[in-house]
């Protein structure tokens, strides 16, 4: 790079349009007005938290091996980070229903060998592989 | 595509224009801060169209894209979920700052209220960021939004004008260069010493002085 023959923009621009995030805000019937400061930073907030799941996700999915990330990994990815979990986790999709039921009877025979209550759910039996 | 009934307000609805769908929806929750106890309300939430939900999901990927290893997939429904988990956090940060403004009896969030808003909800690894960008913003996004984009700033290296910098390069392009964005390292790399930043003689700097703008 030679001095002073670089092209830098000054202005920090999101990859996401404003105002589609002023609409998502607006929904909110209390939310009165909005200054092109606030937008701007909650846009590049917004930007930020979706590079935040995006990097989580894929850890967890490079833990358990996978080349895509499922929505498994995106769950496991908010649980641990605990701010986002507070607001995001009772608003993911349910996993499907059969798996759960089946996990906690694979679980409970575990958790009768340990010493802990009966029908305590072992982590990991949200992290076993399914189909 | 149907979902079951667990996110808050932002579910799917099939492209109909009738609010009659809604009793047909599954159990819906909408959340505390939306404040709908009347029904009206939820007449409004159905026909408002999906895309005025969400952010499209073309934009969310291209930021996914920025952050992934090359070849990574991401399944469908990892996709829509990571776009509603974007509007359900935007919804969350804005109701907290519109929170504090009322309380403070002030009709209009300010860029200060979202931040505390971001603060106490956890996301502080985000101020430090924001603060930045937000100093570039009122720099310089008072009257150019869009048209300063790629214009050359060669004169710089010779005349520093009232910034005292020549070169920084544009915060989300961070992205790009590590998959650890979030890391501490990474921010504090982004985030040079505020103490040694400030308007200085014409020196050439390949890296970031993003404080450089501060005038605190």
């Amino acid at each position: 790079m030679a001095e002073g023959e670089e092209i830098y923009t000054e202005i920090v621009q999101s990859s996401l349009p404003v105002g589609r995030v002023k609409r998502i805000m607006k929904l909110d019937k209390e939310i009165n007005k909005i200054n092109s400061e606030a937008l701007f930073v909650i846009t590049n907030a917004t930007e930020l938290f979706v590079k935040f799941l995006a990097e989580k996700s894929s850890e967890v999915a490079i833990e358990k091996k996978r080349k895509t990330i499922k929505l498994e990994h995106l769950r496991i990815a908010v649980k641990r980070h605990q701010p986002t979990a507070d607001f995001l986790l009772d608003s993911l999709p349910m996993p499907p229903p059969a798996q759960i039921s089946a996990k906690t009877d694979r679980s409970r025979k575990i958790s009768d060998n340990d010493s802990v209550p009966v029908g305590t759910r072992r982590i990991d039996s949200f992290f076993q592989k399914g189909p | 595509m149907q979902r079951g009934g667990g996110f808050h307000g932002y579910h799917r609805l099939p492209i109909h224009p009738t609010s009659g769908l809604q009793q047909t929806d599954m159990k819906l929750k909408l959340p505390e801060m939306m404040n709908t106890n009347n029904p009206s309300t939820d007449d409004n939430e159905c026909t408002v169209r999906e895309q005025d939900r969400f952010m499209p999901i073309a934009n969310v990927i291209r930021i996914m894209r920025k952050i992934l290893p090359p070849h990574a997939k991401i399944s469908d429904d990892a996709k829509e979920t990571i776009q509603e988990c974007v509007s359900e956090y935007i919804s969350f940060v804005t109701g907290e700052a519109n929170d504090r403004c009322q309380r403070e009896q002030r009709k209009t969030i300010t860029a200060e209220d979202v931040l505390w808003a971001m603060s106490k909800l956890g996301f502080d690894d985000y101020i430090e960021p924001l603060t930045v960008y937000l100093h570039r913003y009122r720099e310089f996004d008072g009257g150019e939004r869009g048209s300063i984009r790629g214009e050359p700033l060669v004169k710089r290296a010779t005349d520093p004008g009232p910034y005292g910098m020549t070169s920084f390069v544009p915060a989300f392009h961070m992205g790009h260069h590590h998959n650890g964005f979030f890391g501490p390292a990474s921010i504090g790399g982004f985030l040079k010493d505020p103490s040694t930043a400030g308007p200085s003689g014409p020196t050439a700097v390949a890296g970031f002085e993003p404080y450089a703008q501060c005038k605190e």
